[in-house]
């Protein structure tokens, strides 16, 4: 028996659904749930209201489960839905600020790297990306955290495929820029190159 | 390939975006510029974190709190659909639409096939008999003779019409409308001079029956006039 696509396996519970089997809804809840939690929350810097947002999205496919339409892709689908209420909120919110690099080069304490612990790398990360400007940062959260295609990422976004590549690529430099310097200095200490002032 | 133009690669280049063509002349420009080679192994360094970026969570009670919201997204579809009244028949056009075609079908169809009232009230001999008029004539009332100036081929409605006419025309252009009388138009008595007592009056139109006679009887209508 041939292994079913990630697909098929929500077109098959998404059928289940709208039979009315409540078993299956649960069942595409914890299929999805981490994954808008991933995407929602780095939208929003905000747990509690990330989690309302996604609550609220599989409430939208619970009342509109007869709608959905089985030519088009389910993770798209709930991912739109997702998307529009997280960028109503923030339109609510009107708390979205444009953060340039130059803004953030000053702001050492934000992004400071301990050598010692250079698991940390990943968390500097994470608060980089909730800085960069909403369009590069969801096109960025898709692509390269959610690793999703690039022509799923352009449906979602609904943008043309050449947009999403170039904001990725925009976003990649953005973050890139504003690591530089501490990702030389982590790469410096650890190779030993750099030794601590108190030892001097 | 310059290091500018490799540098916007490289973010592609390290994440395996590139097409062969691009991939073979970034390798070969990162083998002679170790600037370039620098910003390679920054890329691949944020590319590695990235993976590594932890994943932000729900809550233990997420499941529960949604399924309580679904419970109460259910009640209120069953609620909405089946227990509540049903709302008063509201007057709706488009249950009438089918009766008032009916409706306006009939009147159209009875004012067609309605029989048409004549404009003249046809002799007795027409109704009883059931004949066309094409056979009747407009005499006019002063001379029988003038029947000449009308088509005998027209049938009586038009031969009236074209009777009026002309008495109007003719009343208009000679004021004269019998000999000796008064004019029309009151104008006074004419004098015999002025007059033209060949000048045809239509002041009355009588209708002559011409008789019919059937090939089978030789029955002659009462009241039908000879021309």
């Amino acid at each position: 028996m041939a292994k079913l696509t990630e697909k098929e396996i929500d077109y098959e519970i998404m059928e289940a659904i709208q039979r009315g089997d409540m078993v299956a809804f649960n069942q595409m809840v914890d299929r999805y749930k981490g994954r808008l939690m991933n995407v929602i929350g780095r939208m929003l810097s905000s747990a509690e209201e990330a989690e309302d947002i996604v609550q609220e999205t599989f409430v939208r496919v619970y009342q509109h489960r007869q709608s959905f339409n089985f030519k088009h892709c389910f993770s798209t689908w709930i991912y739109t839905i997702a998307l529009n209420l997280a960028r109503n909120e923030l339109r609510k919110r009107k708390k979205f600020k444009f953060y340039e690099i130059s803004e953030m080069q000053g702001n050492e304490k934000e992004f400071a790297v301990d050598a010692k612990l250079p698991s940390q790398l990943p968390q500097v990360l994470s608060s980089a990306i909730e800085s960069l400007p909403e369009k590069y940062r969801t096109a960025f959260i898709f692509r390269d955290i959610q690793e999703q295609p690039y022509e799923e990422v352009a449906k979602i976004l609904n943008v043309p495929l050449g947009t999403v590549k170039s904001r990725v690529n925009r976003a990649r430099m953005m973050l890139r820029e504003k690591l530089q310097p501490k990702l030389e200095e982590h790469n410096a200490l650890s190779k030993g190159t750099l030794l601590p002032v108190g030892l001097l | 390939m310059r290091c500018r133009k490799v540098r916007s690669f490289l973010s592609a280049y390290c994440s395996d975006e590139l097409d062969d063509r691009r991939k073979l002349k970034v390798s070969e420009h990162l083998l002679t510029c170790s600037g370039c080679r620098r910003e390679e192994a920054l890329y691949r360094q944020m590319a590695e974190a990235t993976k590594q970026v932890k994943e932000i969570k729900v809550s233990d009670d997420f499941n529960a709190r949604l399924l309580n919201r679904i419970a109460h997204e259910r009640f209120a579809e069953t609620r909405t659909k089946a227990y509540l009244p049903k709302p008063a028949p509201v007057f709706q056009w488009r249950r009438l639409a089918p009766v008032v075609a009916t409706a306006c079908l009939a009147v159209l169809l009875a004012v067609v096939y309605m029989p048409q009232a004549p404009n003249q009230p046809q002799s007795w001999a027409l109704q009883e008999s059931g004949l066309s008029d094409d056979y009747l004539t407009a005499q006019p009332d002063s001379n029988p003779n003038m029947t000449v100036y009308l088509d005998k081929g027209w049938s009586l409605d038009r031969q009236m019409a074209w009777a009026r006419q002309v008495d109007r025309i003719s009343s208009t252009v000679t004021p004269v409308s019998s000999y000796g009388g008064w004019d029309r138009h009151n104008r006074g008595m004419q004098t015999a001079s002025s007059q033209n007592p060949y000048a045809p009056s239509f002041h009355k139109v009588r209708p002559i029956m011409k008789v019919y006679v059937a090939p089978q009887t030789n029955v002659k209508r009462e009241g039908a006039g000879t021309y």
